[in-house]
């Protein structure tokens, strides 16, 4: 049969995944800390064909190395770990990261795993959480959260906590954030809820201080909105779109043409 | 007799061009959005054959494949933002080096391996002009349009440019062909570089080769036709 006929299936194909990578970035626009994707493609092998009438001739006219290609496929979908904007929120457990860094995050299994989204709470004990309830590591607690005034979180890590104990102010500091970052950003693999885990091809972990080497300055008060640019992604989901239907034509070209050689004997 | 059969070889022959003609077609067009692709052309020419004695030898050629050129003409540049994506405006490929071999690519779509080396999405290392890999501290460097990596401020590496002739793709974004000097390119940071082909001409040349198709099938019809008219004649 036509190998145009799975020449154009790879390509509708390769669109579909570009589509549902293009309307996961749209669905999480609103999405604190979310980092979007990109779909990249690369073109099949090529078939090398030779043409024996050519070949055996007696003419010197014998051809180049004819090739034809068998279509697309999808050689990755990356992640682009570019800043986004800020906004405020006036939350003091509101943290974004300005540069490079993430968060470690503990899951209830043990393992660890990490994070762009700083909008973070404060669990029955005290311990500082994401909004799943995972703890922050290495683990603040707050004890006596009933004589908190204020906490603070300086923009390299430090968390103080101002108490009124007994008509007193206090300050407290509880512990300080750190941060993490990774030779390949790229190579992390996404498992949900915000949260990244580490991959052989991205690296081990990287420990730092925030506003320090090459890691990112913390912010109190602004979380960090989706790298999401909503009018580039609807124009990438037109080109996905039509991209799609013009493959389809060539499923139908060939189709028509198969035909035509059905009915070559009537 | 021979000069009602032949025809019906010819316009058989015919249609397989035209059938090569959508394959090669089709993959151009599902190449659409691939970063660095080139289009491929597949041209055709005509062909005498031989054995064929006396008149029947001007009257009867055969089309026949020529050659697949890969058209290395400019495509257009798209904004990723992504520091790690380069794309050539002008001449040249980068070379990367593969677990097979070396090969030349316009994809300019880069990561950072675990050990911190340059490599492309299959995971070969870019090159850079003294042919070896490069090593990056960490994932924030920049490009200057000739090549030259920067990090901290200083010049680490270049990257090795090369203009090719005899291309042949290979896949994977992949080309081989004869190395020459390439002097005429700048590189673009946070670019990549689209197919080079217009959607419009290759809708055209689909629609083309379909039709073509369709009038050699009705030709090999109408001579298949005539021939069941001969045989009925002198039958009752």
């Amino acid at each position: 049969m036509l190998r145009a006929l799975w020449t154009s299936a790879s390509g509708m194909e390769a669109q579909q995944t570009n589509l549902d990578v293009i309307s996961h970035n749209i669905a999480n626009v609103n999405t604190v800390g979310f980092k979007r994707s990109r779909t990249n493609f690369e073109d099949l092998i090529y078939q090398d064909i030779r043409d024996p009438g050519v070949l055996s001739s007696t003419q010197n006219r014998v051809p180049a190395g004819i090739q034809i290609g068998l279509g697309v496929k999808i050689s990755d979908v990356a992640k682009m770990f570019a800043q986004g904007s800020l906004i405020q929120t006036q939350n003091p457990l509101d943290v974004a990261i300005q540069g490079e860094g993430f968060f470690k995050i503990e899951m209830p299994d043990g393992s660890e795993a990490f994070t762009r989204a700083g909008n973070f709470q404060i669990d029955n004990e005290g311990y500082i959480v994401n909004p799943e309830g995972y703890k922050l590591s290495p683990n603040i607690q707050i004890s006596a959260p009933e004589t908190v005034l204020s906490i603070s979180i300086s923009p390299n890590g430090k968390v103080v906590v101002v108490r009124n104990t007994g008509g007193q102010q206090t300050t407290e500091e509880v512990g300080s954030i750190k941060l993490y970052r990774f030779i390949n950003p790229a190579g992390l693999k996404a498992i949900g809820g915000n949260l990244f885990k580490y991959t052989e091809a991205s690296g081990q972990p990287i420990e730092g201080d925030p506003n320090t080497d090459a890691f990112g300055k913390l912010t109190q008060g602004f979380l960090e909105s989706s790298n999401v640019n909503i009018v580039e992604e609807m124009v990438n989901l037109i080109v996905a779109q039509r991209a799609y239907e013009v493959n389809s034509k060539g499923i139908i070209t060939s189709d028509e043409m198969l035909r035509t050689v059905g009915t070559l004997k009537s | 007799m021979a000069i009602n059969f032949q025809p019906i070889y010819i316009l058989a022959s015919g249609s397989e061009r035209a059938v090569d003609q959508l394959d090669a077609i089709t993959n151009n067009i599902s190449n659409s959005n691939t970063p660095g692709f080139k289009k491929i052309l597949l041209r055709e020419m005509s062909q005498k054959i031989e054995e064929n004695k006396g008149p029947a030898n001007d009257l009867l050629v055969f089309p026949r494949f020529r050659d697949t050129a890969v058209i290395n003409s400019q495509g257009s540049l798209i904004k990723t933002d992504n520091p790690l994506d380069i794309a050539i405006e002008g001449d040249g490929f980068f070379t990367v080096e593969s677990g097979i071999g070396r090969f030349y690519t316009r994809n300019g779509h880069f990561h950072i391996n675990q050990d911190g080396f340059l490599v492309d999405v299959n995971g070969a290392y870019i090159l850079d002009e003294n042919n070896q890999r490069i090593r990056l501290e960490n994932s924030k460097f920049n490009i200057t349009q000739k090549g030259e990596i920067y990090q901290n401020g200083q010049i680490i590496r270049k990257l090795r440019i090369v203009n090719l002739q005899n291309l042949e793709a290979v896949g994977n974004s992949y080309y081989t062909g004869q190395e020459t000097q390439a002097n005429n390119y700048s590189l673009r940071q946070g670019f990549l570089e689209n197919a080079n082909l217009s959607i419009i001409k290759e809708m055209t040349e689909m629609i083309n080769s379909h039709r073509r198709f369709d009038i050699y099938m009705n030709l090999v019809k109408s001579l298949d036709m005539l021939e069941g008219k001969v045989n009925e004649i002198g039958k009752a």
